[in-house]
């Protein structure tokens, strides 16, 4: 079972995020998503949207991305950026620099079919998704394009909300798995949903919960993820 | 799917996956609606007998002579609920009921595309929400009484300015929640694709009763055809059928205060290539984010810009450009003390746009686009003048 922590670039501000970071490394989380914000978050649900916005406020997009260098020089393991489309088609150059110290690319606004052009044009892994909508010529693309695991956003909506998945959903899950690595995403907030989760997908990511438990305080965040960790061992 | 998803390196569909089976559903639905005679039959009558279709081309003799061209205006004003967004509202929303869609969801800037949505979901008997920036809500109260009356849901959007962007995003959040029942009624030529396509084609209308009227009343197609542009739904409606004749065709955006990025809304004249609500388009963006926009014209109150624009851009087949506030507002009383028309500020910037280029056009003959009517924004109006 791999379990990710997806952490909003330099949140709540850039000592506490790389403190967040090396605890994360210190207790041996499997990978990192780090979201650099955007304006028009239209994925994110009510917590992870404020969090982007203030970020915007106190640092540029240039800023996030360089802090990708010092996350990866605390952080041993695979580490992916979260973000949307227009960042790396805009930045272009500039986003492939950074790119480089990356394992692969979420853009949250980039679905199979467009991701697989724009892997070319942008040279590096990007993560393909499967959803509860997704008919089975979808999840058969994805499983195609994929050369790392699916995102499987486990509800229909945005970020945040509580962890439920059908049963139709599971079936997709489990078509995924015969041939890909499938994590769930979307909802997941607890050592319990962690558990779950665990007995039908092969990783996690946990967004929203992490960065509620990053804006109380950094031992709370440890606590947090050595709970998450608990359930791994 | 068999419509094209790119014109030009323009368009795509950069949304969550979440969205891409509705929007093949919707694809899909729009292709069959078309070539169901019935459902087409229904349409063209209520476009007929409800919108007051075909609009009436009327040669403005007042405004001509003032600019030394002949001008003629095409009415959209004059259609129900008084802008050309029904055109697109009445036929979406037959094509919701036709997919079997219960509740409909959209957007609005000027609460002109909420009017003419909360309109047409009275008429068909459809659940409707509108979204609608909170700045917009302030400035255009009128409107957003007449969506309540007419019995929509009207959801106030404080978050990331206030103003149209923010509204489609929470439109779009609604949908990806709640895809399983609710259609997205967009109200411009903007979005995932194919709704640039669809919103597109159901305002073609406007250009292709314009090209039979200026035939009729000059015997011979006009020199130039001229349309304001915020996300390009009335200026496509009317270029399109003039995209392959030897017609100069100007699109006009919002300049709004200054050229300074966050003083205007001049997406095509001012702006770079990005990604923004679904589509690949110019963009008003900063280090990748998109900025703040101004007009004072909520309808022209918008970052990005439809992909066709784009490509027509690029292409150099339409020439783009702008007109300031103050210059929309001169186009807005002139119009008003010669004609006894009072124009919406949006297609004002078209006006203006014509008396601004005097020598450009002169002895020309040209259609200027007028979009909608200014009753909505005499708030505005009184507090410039104050």
């Amino acid at each position: 079972m791999n379990i990710g922590i997806y952490l909003v670039s330099n949140y709540p501000k850039k000592s506490i995020f790389l403190e967040a970071v090396e605890i994360c490394n210190n207790l041996d989380v499997d990978f990192l998503e780090i979201g650099i914000p955007f304006s028009d978050p239209i994925a994110d649900g009510e917590v992870l949207e404020k969090a982007s916005f203030e970020m915007l406020e106190k640092y540029s997009t240039l800023d996030f991305l360089e802090s990708l260098f010092e996350v990866k020089r605390l952080f041993k393991k695979r580490l992916y950026t979260m973000t949307y489309s227009n960042i790396p088609y805009s930045l272009k150059d500039e986003f492939n620099k950074y790119s480089s110290v990356l394992d692969g690319v979420i853009l949250a606004d980039l679905p199979v079919r467009e991701a697989i052009e724009f892997e070319k044009k942008l040279g590096c892994n990007i993560i393909k998704f499967a959803t509860p909508e997704s008919r089975s010529s979808d999840l058969d693309l994805a499983i195609k394009s994929t050369k790392d695991f699916i995102y499987f956003i486990s509800k229909r909506g945005i970020t945040g909300g509580n962890f439920a998945i059908e049963s139709q959903t599971v079936q997709k899950i489990n078509y995924c798995r015969k041939q890909a690595k499938v994590y769930l995403g979307f909802g997941i907030r607890s050592a319990d949903d962690v558990a779950k989760a665990s007995q039908i997908s092969d990783g996690v990511i946990i967004g929203t919960q992490a960065a509620i438990e990053l804006q109380k305080g950094i031992q709370g965040f440890e606590r947090f993820i050595k709970n998450i960790k608990s359930i791994n061992l | 799917m068999r419509l094209k998803r790119y014109v030009g390196e323009f368009g795509g569909q950069f949304v969550p996956e979440t969205l891409i089976p509705a929007l093949d559903e919707l694809e899909e639905g729009y292709i069959a609606f078309k070539k169901d005679k019935h459902a087409q039959q229904q349409l063209r009558q209520l476009l007929k007998t409800y919108v007051g279709r075909p609009t009436p081309l009327y040669f403005a003799k007042n405004f001509s002579d003032y600019v030394g061209a002949k001008v003629y205006l095409k009415r959209e004003d004059l259609a129900h609920t008084g802008a050309h967004k029904i055109n697109n509202t009445l036929a979406q929303g037959y094509l919701a009921k036709f997919m079997g869609k219960k509740r409909i969801i959209a957007e609005t800037g000027a609460g002109q595309h909420g009017v003419a949505t909360a309109t047409v979901c009275a008429l068909l008997n459809l659940e409707c929400v509108v979204y609608m920036g909170k700045t917009d809500v302030e400035r255009q109260s009128i409107n957003v009484d007449k969506m309540k009356i007419l019995g929509a849901k009207v959801v106030s959007v404080e978050k990331s300015g206030g103003t149209l962007k923010s509204a489609i995003n929470e439109a779009l959040r609604d949908w990806v929640t709640n895809v399983q029942n609710t259609y997205y009624l967009l109200g411009s030529v903007v979005g995932p694709h194919p709704f640039p396509t669809i919103v597109g084609d159901f305002q073609s209308i406007i250009g292709k009763e314009a090209k039979r009227q200026i035939k009729a009343c000059e015997g011979k197609l006009c020199d130039a055809v001229v349309a304001c542009v915020g996300g390009g739904s009335n200026a496509y409606g009317i270029f399109s059928a003039f995209l392959k004749d030897d017609v100069e065709l100007y699109g006009i955006e919002a300049g709004g205060r200054s050229t300074n990025l966050g003083d205007h809304s001049a997406t095509l004249s001012l702006g770079t290539k990005g990604i923004l609500h679904g589509a690949l388009s110019y963009l008003l963006q900063k280090q990748a984010n998109v900025m703040p926009v101004h007009s004072i014209s909520a309808g022209l109150d918008y970052p990005g810009v439809g992909p066709m624009h784009s490509f027509l851009k690029d292409t150099k087949r339409v020439i783009y450009d702008y007109v300031f506030d103050s210059q929309a507002l001169e186009g807005f009383f002139a119009l008003s003390k010669l004609e006894g028309i009072i124009p919406a500020l949006e297609s004002s910037h078209a006006l203006a746009y014509v008396l601004a280029k005097k020598e450009k056009f002169k002895n020309k003959t040209i259609i200027i686009n007028l979009s909608g009517r200014g009753d909505k924004d005499l708030d505005i109006i009184r507090m410039v003048q104050e």
